[in-house]
Protein backbone atom coordinates (compact mmCIF):
# COMPACT_ATOMS: atom_id res chain seq x y z
CA UNK A 1 0.00 0.00 0.00
CA UNK A 2 1.42 3.69 -1.03
CA UNK A 3 2.01 6.20 1.36
CA UNK A 4 -1.13 8.42 -0.33
CA UNK A 5 -3.61 5.06 0.34
CA UNK A 6 -2.63 4.74 3.99
CA UNK A 7 -3.15 8.17 4.58
CA UNK A 8 -6.54 8.48 3.28
CA UNK A 9 -7.37 5.74 5.73
CA UNK A 10 -5.55 6.46 8.71
CA UNK A 11 -8.70 8.70 10.29
CA UNK A 12 -11.38 5.47 9.53
CA UNK A 13 -8.62 3.48 10.59
CA UNK A 14 -8.39 5.25 14.67
CA UNK A 15 -11.70 5.39 14.50
CA UNK A 16 -12.17 1.67 14.25
CA UNK A 17 -14.48 2.23 10.95
CA UNK A 18 -11.99 0.43 8.89
CA UNK A 19 -12.39 -2.93 7.28
CA UNK A 20 -10.47 -6.08 8.45
CA UNK A 21 -8.31 -6.03 5.43
CA UNK A 22 -7.79 -2.32 5.52
CA UNK A 23 -6.63 -2.73 8.98
CA UNK A 24 -4.16 -5.39 8.05
CA UNK A 25 -2.83 -3.15 5.26
CA UNK A 26 -2.41 -0.11 6.79
CA UNK A 27 -0.89 -1.92 9.61
CA UNK A 28 1.67 -3.55 7.42
CA UNK A 29 2.64 0.09 6.08
CA UNK A 30 3.13 1.67 9.64
CA UNK A 31 5.42 -0.80 10.49
CA UNK A 32 7.58 0.44 7.60
CA UNK A 33 7.13 3.93 6.92
CA UNK A 34 8.19 6.54 9.35
CA UNK A 35 6.50 9.61 7.82
CA UNK A 36 2.99 7.65 7.86
CA UNK A 37 3.20 7.05 11.72
CA UNK A 38 4.48 10.63 12.34
CA UNK A 39 1.20 11.58 10.43
CA UNK A 40 -0.81 9.22 12.53
CA UNK A 41 0.52 10.65 15.70
CA UNK A 42 -0.88 13.81 14.36
CA UNK A 43 -3.97 12.69 13.36
CA UNK A 44 -4.98 11.59 16.82
CA UNK A 45 -3.79 15.29 18.12
CA UNK A 46 -5.85 16.73 15.86
CA UNK A 47 -9.05 14.87 17.21
CA UNK A 48 -7.82 14.93 21.02
CA UNK A 49 -7.79 18.73 20.28
CA UNK A 50 -11.05 18.83 18.63
CA UNK A 51 -12.69 17.07 21.45
CA UNK A 52 -10.81 18.51 24.32
CA UNK A 53 -12.27 21.86 22.48
CA UNK A 54 -15.79 21.05 22.24
CA UNK A 55 -16.11 19.59 25.27
CA UNK A 56 -14.64 22.53 26.86
CA UNK A 57 -17.37 25.34 25.04
CA UNK A 58 -19.86 22.65 25.86
CA UNK A 59 -19.47 22.98 29.62
CA UNK A 60 -19.69 26.24 29.21
CA UNK A 61 -23.46 26.30 28.02
CA UNK A 62 -26.56 26.27 30.89
CA UNK A 63 -30.09 27.09 30.16
CA UNK A 64 -31.21 30.43 31.05
CA UNK A 65 -34.82 30.85 33.91
CA UNK A 66 -36.36 32.02 30.63
CA UNK A 67 -36.05 28.49 28.61
CA UNK A 68 -38.19 26.74 31.67
CA UNK A 69 -40.74 29.48 31.79
CA UNK A 70 -41.48 29.44 28.24
CA UNK A 71 -41.35 25.03 28.31
CA UNK A 72 -43.23 25.42 31.26
CA UNK A 73 -45.94 28.00 29.59
CA UNK A 74 -46.47 26.12 26.83
CA UNK A 75 -46.47 22.78 28.60
CA UNK A 76 -49.88 24.38 31.24
CA UNK A 77 -51.44 24.97 27.58
CA UNK A 78 -51.47 21.35 27.10
CA UNK A 79 -53.46 20.87 30.34
CA UNK A 80 -56.04 23.34 30.90
CA UNK A 81 -56.88 24.89 27.86
CA UNK A 82 -55.93 21.68 25.05
CA UNK A 83 -59.24 20.08 26.15
CA UNK A 84 -61.05 24.13 25.70
CA UNK A 85 -59.34 23.41 21.85
CA UNK A 86 -60.95 19.87 21.43
CA UNK A 87 -64.16 21.44 21.65
CA UNK A 88 -63.66 23.84 19.04
CA UNK A 89 -65.76 22.04 16.26
CA UNK A 90 -68.86 22.14 19.07
CA UNK A 91 -68.31 25.81 19.33
CA UNK A 92 -68.49 26.64 15.67
CA UNK A 93 -71.42 24.50 15.68
CA UNK A 94 -73.16 25.80 18.68
CA UNK A 95 -72.21 29.87 17.36
CA UNK A 96 -74.05 28.80 13.59
CA UNK A 97 -76.91 27.05 15.70
CA UNK A 98 -77.26 30.22 18.08
CA UNK A 99 -77.98 32.73 15.09
CA UNK A 100 -81.62 31.06 14.92
CA UNK A 101 -81.58 30.73 18.64
CA UNK A 102 -81.20 34.64 19.99
CA UNK A 103 -84.22 36.34 18.96
CA UNK A 104 -83.70 40.54 17.89
CA UNK A 105 -80.26 40.09 17.40
CA UNK A 106 -78.19 38.76 15.01
CA UNK A 107 -75.73 36.37 15.47
CA UNK A 108 -72.57 39.10 14.22
CA UNK A 109 -73.06 41.17 17.25
CA UNK A 110 -73.66 38.46 19.46
CA UNK A 111 -69.23 38.55 19.83
CA UNK A 112 -67.21 35.87 21.41
CA UNK A 113 -68.01 35.87 24.63
CA UNK A 114 -71.57 35.71 24.24
CA UNK A 115 -71.52 32.96 22.47
CA UNK A 116 -69.39 30.92 24.34
CA UNK A 117 -71.57 32.12 27.35
CA UNK A 118 -74.72 30.30 25.70
CA UNK A 119 -73.14 27.48 24.61
CA UNK A 120 -71.70 27.00 28.34
CA UNK A 121 -75.05 27.28 30.27
CA UNK A 122 -76.28 24.78 27.08
CA UNK A 123 -74.04 22.51 28.19
CA UNK A 124 -74.62 22.97 31.58
CA UNK A 125 -78.31 22.80 31.12
CA UNK A 126 -77.89 19.75 29.46
CA UNK A 127 -76.03 18.04 32.00
CA UNK A 128 -78.60 19.09 34.88
CA UNK A 129 -81.24 17.89 33.28
CA UNK A 130 -80.52 14.71 31.22
CA UNK A 131 -79.45 13.03 34.67
CA UNK A 132 -82.53 12.54 36.13
CA UNK A 133 -84.96 13.44 33.82
CA UNK A 134 -86.85 12.63 30.66
CA UNK A 135 -86.03 15.59 29.06
CA UNK A 136 -85.31 15.62 25.20
CA UNK A 137 -80.94 16.12 25.72
CA UNK A 138 -81.54 13.53 28.28
CA UNK A 139 -83.31 11.26 25.79
CA UNK A 140 -81.13 12.44 23.39
CA UNK A 141 -77.72 11.86 25.11
CA UNK A 142 -78.70 7.86 26.35
CA UNK A 143 -79.96 7.49 22.72
CA UNK A 144 -76.08 8.31 21.36
CA UNK A 145 -74.80 6.72 24.27
CA UNK A 146 -76.22 3.10 23.34
CA UNK A 147 -75.66 3.38 19.91
CA UNK A 148 -73.74 0.93 18.09
CA UNK A 149 -72.66 3.18 15.62
CA UNK A 150 -71.53 5.87 18.11
CA UNK A 151 -69.42 2.92 20.15
CA UNK A 152 -67.69 1.76 16.65
CA UNK A 153 -66.46 5.38 15.93
CA UNK A 154 -65.15 5.71 18.87
CA UNK A 155 -63.34 2.24 19.19
CA UNK A 156 -64.77 -0.44 20.50
CA UNK A 157 -62.55 -1.05 23.46
CA UNK A 158 -64.53 2.35 24.65
CA UNK A 159 -67.08 3.23 26.47
CA UNK A 160 -69.13 6.66 24.99
CA UNK A 161 -68.84 9.66 27.88
CA UNK A 162 -71.67 12.28 27.10
CA UNK A 163 -70.44 15.72 26.98
CA UNK A 164 -72.78 18.10 25.90
CA UNK A 165 -76.34 17.65 24.69
CA UNK A 166 -78.91 20.17 22.54
CA UNK A 167 -81.91 19.39 21.17
CA UNK A 168 -83.10 21.65 18.03
CA UNK A 169 -86.24 21.13 16.12
CA UNK A 170 -86.58 17.58 17.35
CA UNK A 171 -83.26 16.83 16.77
CA UNK A 172 -80.58 16.11 19.57
CA UNK A 173 -76.83 17.02 18.63
CA UNK A 174 -74.88 15.02 20.81
CA UNK A 175 -70.93 15.07 21.80
CA UNK A 176 -69.89 12.05 22.68
CA UNK A 177 -65.92 11.41 23.44
CA UNK A 178 -64.87 7.54 24.43
CA UNK A 179 -63.56 6.60 28.00
CA UNK A 180 -60.29 5.70 26.53
CA UNK A 181 -58.89 8.73 24.88
CA UNK A 182 -60.44 12.36 25.01
CA UNK A 183 -58.51 12.56 21.02
CA UNK A 184 -61.14 11.04 19.42
CA UNK A 185 -65.12 12.64 19.98
CA UNK A 186 -67.89 12.26 17.93
CA UNK A 187 -71.01 14.20 17.24
CA UNK A 188 -74.19 12.08 16.74
CA UNK A 189 -77.86 13.72 15.47
CA UNK A 190 -80.44 11.93 16.69
CA UNK A 191 -84.05 11.82 15.82
CA UNK A 192 -86.38 12.09 18.63
CA UNK A 193 -89.06 11.01 16.66
CA UNK A 194 -88.11 7.72 15.46
CA UNK A 195 -85.87 7.36 18.78
CA UNK A 196 -82.45 7.03 16.87
CA UNK A 197 -79.42 8.01 15.59
CA UNK A 198 -79.62 8.94 11.95
CA UNK A 199 -75.76 10.47 11.77
CA UNK A 200 -72.45 9.71 13.34
CA UNK A 201 -69.65 12.17 12.64
CA UNK A 202 -66.18 11.71 13.93
CA UNK A 203 -64.24 14.84 15.00
CA UNK A 204 -60.93 14.89 14.35
CA UNK A 205 -59.69 17.96 16.34
CA UNK A 206 -56.34 17.02 16.06
CA UNK A 207 -56.07 17.27 12.18
CA UNK A 208 -56.68 20.92 12.50
CA UNK A 209 -53.69 22.95 11.50
CA UNK A 210 -51.17 23.12 14.62
CA UNK A 211 -49.06 25.89 15.31
CA UNK A 212 -45.53 24.37 15.26
CA UNK A 213 -43.23 24.65 18.56
CA UNK A 214 -41.51 27.54 16.95
CA UNK A 215 -44.64 29.54 16.92
CA UNK A 216 -45.76 28.49 20.29
CA UNK A 217 -42.44 30.41 21.40
CA UNK A 218 -43.37 33.14 19.75
CA UNK A 219 -46.59 33.13 20.44
CA UNK A 220 -45.59 33.52 24.11
CA UNK A 221 -43.16 35.80 23.39
CA UNK A 222 -44.88 38.28 21.87
CA UNK A 223 -47.50 37.77 24.66
CA UNK A 224 -45.11 38.64 27.45
CA UNK A 225 -43.59 41.52 25.96
CA UNK A 226 -46.88 42.93 24.89
CA UNK A 227 -47.73 46.64 26.33
CA UNK A 228 -51.95 45.39 26.14
CA UNK A 229 -51.34 42.51 28.31
CA UNK A 230 -49.49 44.46 31.00
CA UNK A 231 -52.65 46.46 32.23
CA UNK A 232 -53.17 45.35 36.15
CA UNK A 233 -56.49 43.04 35.26
CA UNK A 234 -54.30 40.84 33.01
CA UNK A 235 -51.15 41.07 34.84
CA UNK A 236 -49.55 37.94 35.86
CA UNK A 237 -52.00 35.65 34.26
CA UNK A 238 -51.17 32.03 32.55
CA UNK A 239 -50.80 31.73 29.17
CA UNK A 240 -52.88 28.79 27.80
CA UNK A 241 -53.38 27.13 24.69
CA UNK A 242 -51.92 28.61 21.42
CA UNK A 243 -53.52 27.88 18.44
CA UNK A 244 -54.57 28.72 14.74
CA UNK A 245 -57.75 30.50 14.63
CA UNK A 246 -60.51 29.84 12.56
CA UNK A 247 -59.96 33.50 11.18
CA UNK A 248 -56.39 32.33 9.94
CA UNK A 249 -58.04 29.28 7.99
CA UNK A 250 -60.11 31.60 5.58
CA UNK A 251 -63.07 29.87 6.93
CA UNK A 252 -66.73 31.80 8.36
CA UNK A 253 -65.49 32.21 11.64
CA UNK A 254 -66.77 33.23 15.09
CA UNK A 255 -63.89 35.37 15.36
CA UNK A 256 -64.57 37.48 12.24
CA UNK A 257 -68.02 38.37 13.99
CA UNK A 258 -65.59 40.33 16.83
CA UNK A 259 -63.74 42.26 14.04
CA UNK A 260 -60.61 40.67 13.27
CA UNK A 261 -59.24 40.85 9.99
CA UNK A 262 -59.00 37.55 8.42
CA UNK A 263 -55.05 36.26 7.67
CA UNK A 264 -52.74 33.58 7.37
CA UNK A 265 -50.59 34.93 10.57
CA UNK A 266 -52.42 35.55 12.78
CA UNK A 267 -52.47 32.96 16.27
CA UNK A 268 -54.97 33.00 19.02
CA UNK A 269 -54.09 32.67 22.79
CA UNK A 270 -55.85 31.64 25.85
CA UNK A 271 -54.88 33.80 28.74
CA UNK A 272 -56.40 32.99 32.40
CA UNK A 273 -56.49 34.61 35.59
CA UNK A 274 -58.49 33.41 38.27
CA UNK A 275 -62.21 33.01 37.04
CA UNK A 276 -61.38 35.44 34.54
CA UNK A 277 -60.47 34.35 30.50
CA UNK A 278 -59.46 36.40 27.49
CA UNK A 279 -58.75 35.26 24.03
CA UNK A 280 -55.65 37.22 22.69
CA UNK A 281 -55.32 37.52 19.10
CA UNK A 282 -51.57 37.88 17.25
CA UNK A 283 -50.05 38.74 14.41
CA UNK A 284 -46.92 36.94 13.71
CA UNK A 285 -45.74 38.65 10.98
CA UNK A 286 -45.87 42.30 12.71
CA UNK A 287 -45.02 40.45 16.42
CA UNK A 288 -48.23 42.56 17.55
CA UNK A 289 -50.81 42.01 19.82
CA UNK A 290 -54.52 42.75 17.15
CA UNK A 291 -57.04 42.06 19.92
CA UNK A 292 -57.75 40.90 23.58
CA UNK A 293 -61.51 39.69 24.06
CA UNK A 294 -62.22 38.63 27.16
CA UNK A 295 -64.83 35.94 27.73
CA UNK A 296 -68.04 36.25 29.43
CA UNK A 297 -68.14 32.68 30.31
CA UNK A 298 -65.88 29.46 30.08
CA UNK A 299 -67.34 25.65 29.41
CA UNK A 300 -67.14 23.34 31.98
CA UNK A 301 -64.36 21.05 31.84
CA UNK A 302 -65.03 17.69 30.69
CA UNK A 303 -65.91 15.36 34.11
CA UNK A 304 -67.54 11.40 33.91
CA UNK A 305 -69.89 12.86 36.48
CA UNK A 306 -71.73 14.42 33.24
CA UNK A 307 -72.39 10.73 31.98
CA UNK A 308 -76.33 9.89 31.73
CA UNK A 309 -77.15 7.61 35.17
CA UNK B 1 -40.18 -1.63 32.82
CA UNK B 2 -38.77 1.50 34.83
CA UNK B 3 -36.01 0.54 36.71
CA UNK B 4 -35.70 2.33 40.21
CA UNK B 5 -33.15 4.88 39.05
CA UNK B 6 -35.40 6.32 36.77
CA UNK B 7 -37.13 9.24 38.28
CA UNK B 8 -40.81 7.03 38.50
CA UNK B 9 -42.94 9.58 39.45
CA UNK B 10 -42.15 11.80 36.32
CA UNK B 11 -42.20 9.33 33.70
CA UNK B 12 -45.56 8.05 35.02
CA UNK B 13 -46.46 11.57 35.51
CA UNK B 14 -45.74 12.11 31.64
CA UNK B 15 -47.61 9.02 30.81
CA UNK B 16 -50.52 9.51 32.28
CA UNK B 17 -50.40 13.38 31.01
CA UNK B 18 -49.67 11.86 27.22
CA UNK B 19 -53.70 10.61 27.28
CA UNK B 20 -54.37 13.97 28.86
CA UNK B 21 -55.91 12.86 31.56
CA UNK B 22 -53.75 14.64 34.06
CA UNK B 23 -51.13 15.78 34.89
CA UNK B 24 -47.85 16.54 37.37
CA UNK B 25 -45.56 19.51 36.29
CA UNK B 26 -43.68 19.13 39.28
CA UNK B 27 -42.60 15.87 38.10
CA UNK B 28 -41.53 17.51 34.92
CA UNK B 29 -39.59 19.79 36.66
CA UNK B 30 -37.68 17.12 37.78
CA UNK B 31 -37.08 15.65 35.00
CA UNK B 32 -35.96 19.04 32.98
CA UNK B 33 -33.49 19.99 35.86
CA UNK B 34 -31.86 16.79 35.84
CA UNK B 35 -31.18 16.17 32.50
CA UNK B 36 -31.31 20.17 30.66
CA UNK B 37 -27.44 19.88 30.83
CA UNK B 38 -27.18 17.02 28.94
CA UNK B 39 -29.66 18.32 26.21
CA UNK B 40 -28.48 21.96 26.42
CA UNK B 41 -24.28 20.76 26.04
CA UNK B 42 -25.46 18.65 23.04
CA UNK B 43 -27.12 21.43 21.38
CA UNK B 44 -24.55 24.09 21.80
CA UNK B 45 -22.26 21.78 20.65
CA UNK B 46 -24.16 21.27 17.34
CA UNK B 47 -25.72 24.91 17.06
CA UNK B 48 -22.70 27.07 17.92
CA UNK B 49 -24.41 30.07 19.96
CA UNK B 50 -27.11 30.37 23.51
CA UNK B 51 -29.55 31.25 21.60
CA UNK B 52 -30.18 28.69 18.97
CA UNK B 53 -29.05 26.22 21.59
CA UNK B 54 -32.17 27.14 24.20
CA UNK B 55 -34.62 27.50 20.69
CA UNK B 56 -33.74 23.20 20.68
CA UNK B 57 -33.91 23.20 24.08
CA UNK B 58 -37.17 24.40 24.49
CA UNK B 59 -38.60 22.02 21.49
CA UNK B 60 -37.03 19.45 22.90
CA UNK B 61 -38.55 19.36 26.41
CA UNK B 62 -41.74 20.28 24.72
CA UNK B 63 -41.46 16.74 22.00
CA UNK B 64 -41.12 14.80 25.65
CA UNK B 65 -43.44 16.41 27.90
CA UNK B 66 -45.50 15.34 24.83
CA UNK B 67 -43.96 11.99 23.35
CA UNK B 68 -43.65 10.75 26.96
CA UNK B 69 -46.36 8.45 26.52
CA UNK B 70 -44.69 6.38 23.94
CA UNK B 71 -41.12 5.91 25.58
CA UNK B 72 -40.47 2.45 27.19
CA UNK B 73 -37.60 2.29 29.72
CA UNK B 74 -34.91 3.35 32.07
CA UNK B 75 -32.24 5.97 32.63
CA UNK B 76 -30.14 5.12 30.08
CA UNK B 77 -32.77 4.54 27.74
CA UNK B 78 -34.52 7.79 28.73
CA UNK B 79 -30.94 9.31 28.44
CA UNK B 80 -30.42 7.80 24.79
CA UNK B 81 -33.92 8.97 23.66
CA UNK B 82 -33.58 12.82 24.41
CA UNK B 83 -29.71 12.99 22.81
CA UNK B 84 -31.05 11.68 19.87
CA UNK B 85 -33.92 13.81 19.71
CA UNK B 86 -32.07 16.59 20.67
CA UNK B 87 -29.52 15.93 17.58
CA UNK B 88 -31.99 15.35 15.38
CA UNK B 89 -33.55 18.51 16.51
CA UNK B 90 -30.37 20.34 15.77
CA UNK B 91 -29.66 19.14 12.31
CA UNK B 92 -33.23 19.57 11.54
CA UNK B 93 -32.78 23.33 12.37
CA UNK B 94 -30.09 23.36 10.73
CA UNK B 95 -31.02 22.08 7.24
CA UNK B 96 -34.36 23.88 7.46
CA UNK B 97 -32.01 27.41 8.57
CA UNK B 98 -33.70 28.02 11.52
CA UNK B 99 -30.71 29.38 12.79
CA UNK B 100 -30.86 32.72 14.70
CA UNK B 101 -27.86 33.50 12.11
CA UNK B 102 -26.01 32.08 9.28
CA UNK B 103 -22.86 29.46 10.20
CA UNK B 104 -20.73 30.83 7.84
CA UNK B 105 -21.46 34.24 10.37
CA UNK B 106 -20.86 32.17 13.52
CA UNK B 107 -17.98 30.75 12.09
CA UNK B 108 -15.99 34.15 11.40
CA UNK B 109 -17.23 35.48 14.81
CA UNK B 110 -16.43 32.37 17.05
CA UNK B 111 -18.85 31.32 19.11
CA UNK B 112 -21.55 33.84 20.57
CA UNK B 113 -20.71 33.95 24.56
CA UNK B 114 -23.97 33.69 26.24
CA UNK B 115 -26.05 37.35 26.25
CA UNK B 116 -26.26 36.45 30.16
CA UNK B 117 -23.62 36.02 32.49
CA UNK B 118 -25.34 34.05 35.23
CA UNK B 119 -25.54 31.30 32.60
CA UNK B 120 -22.45 30.53 32.50
CA UNK B 121 -21.15 27.86 34.84
CA UNK B 122 -18.43 29.28 37.38
CA UNK B 123 -15.51 26.80 36.02
CA UNK B 124 -16.67 27.94 32.58
CA UNK B 125 -15.96 31.57 33.13
CA UNK B 126 -12.22 30.17 34.03
CA UNK B 127 -12.27 27.75 30.69
CA UNK B 128 -8.58 28.98 29.57
CA UNK B 129 -8.18 31.66 26.63
CA UNK B 130 -6.46 29.05 24.72
CA UNK B 131 -9.37 26.27 24.89
CA UNK B 132 -11.20 29.93 23.98
CA UNK B 133 -9.28 30.66 20.88
CA UNK B 134 -8.87 26.68 19.69
CA UNK B 135 -12.63 26.45 19.15
CA UNK B 136 -12.86 29.54 17.05
CA UNK B 137 -10.07 28.36 15.21
CA UNK B 138 -11.71 25.34 14.48
CA UNK B 139 -15.07 26.92 14.12
CA UNK B 140 -13.17 29.66 11.52
CA UNK B 141 -11.25 26.92 9.27
CA UNK B 142 -14.53 24.70 9.24
CA UNK B 143 -17.43 24.48 7.15
CA UNK B 144 -20.87 23.57 8.77
CA UNK B 145 -20.62 20.68 7.21
CA UNK B 146 -17.44 19.44 8.28
CA UNK B 147 -18.25 20.98 11.51
CA UNK B 148 -21.10 18.96 12.46
CA UNK B 149 -19.54 15.80 11.12
CA UNK B 150 -16.65 16.72 13.64
CA UNK B 151 -19.02 16.78 16.51
CA UNK B 152 -21.22 13.85 15.80
CA UNK B 153 -18.26 11.47 15.87
CA UNK B 154 -15.52 13.08 17.98
CA UNK B 155 -18.28 14.90 20.54
CA UNK B 156 -21.16 12.63 20.69
CA UNK B 157 -19.28 9.47 19.71
CA UNK B 158 -21.60 8.08 16.82
CA UNK B 159 -21.09 5.45 14.64
CA UNK B 160 -20.22 6.34 11.32
CA UNK B 161 -23.11 4.88 10.25
CA UNK B 162 -25.13 7.04 12.62
CA UNK B 163 -23.60 9.57 11.10
CA UNK B 164 -24.56 9.10 7.69
CA UNK B 165 -28.68 8.45 9.13
CA UNK B 166 -28.24 11.40 10.97
CA UNK B 167 -27.10 14.18 8.32
CA UNK B 168 -28.93 12.07 5.50
CA UNK B 169 -25.55 11.04 3.58
CA UNK B 170 -24.01 7.78 2.54
CA UNK B 171 -21.35 6.78 4.72
CA UNK B 172 -18.36 6.53 2.44
CA UNK B 173 -19.18 10.66 2.06
CA UNK B 174 -18.68 10.26 5.83
CA UNK B 175 -15.34 9.02 5.87
CA UNK B 176 -13.99 11.63 3.45
CA UNK B 177 -15.70 14.22 5.09
CA UNK B 178 -13.80 13.87 8.82
CA UNK B 179 -10.73 12.73 6.59
CA UNK B 180 -11.11 16.18 4.72
CA UNK B 181 -12.06 17.82 8.01
CA UNK B 182 -8.86 16.62 10.03
CA UNK B 183 -6.64 17.48 6.86
CA UNK B 184 -8.07 20.89 7.48
CA UNK B 185 -7.64 21.00 10.77
CA UNK B 186 -3.95 19.88 10.86
CA UNK B 187 -2.82 22.27 8.30
CA UNK B 188 -4.04 24.91 10.30
CA UNK B 189 -2.56 24.05 13.52
CA UNK B 190 0.82 23.75 11.76
CA UNK B 191 0.29 26.84 10.11
CA UNK B 192 -0.29 28.62 13.76
CA UNK B 193 2.73 26.63 15.52
CA UNK B 194 4.60 28.13 12.34
CA UNK B 195 3.39 31.90 13.29
CA UNK B 196 3.97 31.20 16.85
CA UNK B 197 7.53 30.37 16.53
CA UNK B 198 8.16 32.63 14.24
CA UNK B 199 6.86 35.43 16.58
CA UNK B 200 9.46 33.89 19.30
CA UNK B 201 11.95 34.14 17.00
Amino acid sequence: MICQNVSRLLVAYLDGEATAEECFEIEAHLAICAPCRSELAGTIEVQRKFRNAVEAMAKSASASPKAWNAIRRAVESDSWAGRIGLLRPLLDKAASRLRGMVSGRPAWKLGMGSILAVAGVVALAAAISWVASDAPTAVAAQIAQDDPQVREALGSDSQPLVLVAEVVEGTGNVLVRGSTSSLIMVMASVDLNLRQVTRVERLEPLSMPQLTDAERLQVARIAHEAPDLRNPAIEGAHFGKAFIPFAAQGKTSIEANVGLTPSSNIAALEVRKGERTWLVYLDLDRETVEKVLELQCWLPPFHPSLKPS
Amino acid sequence: MINSHVHPSLVQALRVNAVNERQDPAAFEVVYNRHKGLVMKTAFALMGNIHDAEDVLQEVFINVYRSAGKFAGGETEFKAWLRRITINKCLSNHRHKRTSRSFDQLRDEGFEPPEDESSLQPEAKCMAEEERQDIQRMLQCLDRRHYLAMVLRYYLELSYEEIAEALQIPVGTVRSRLHNAIGILRREFRAREETDREVRS
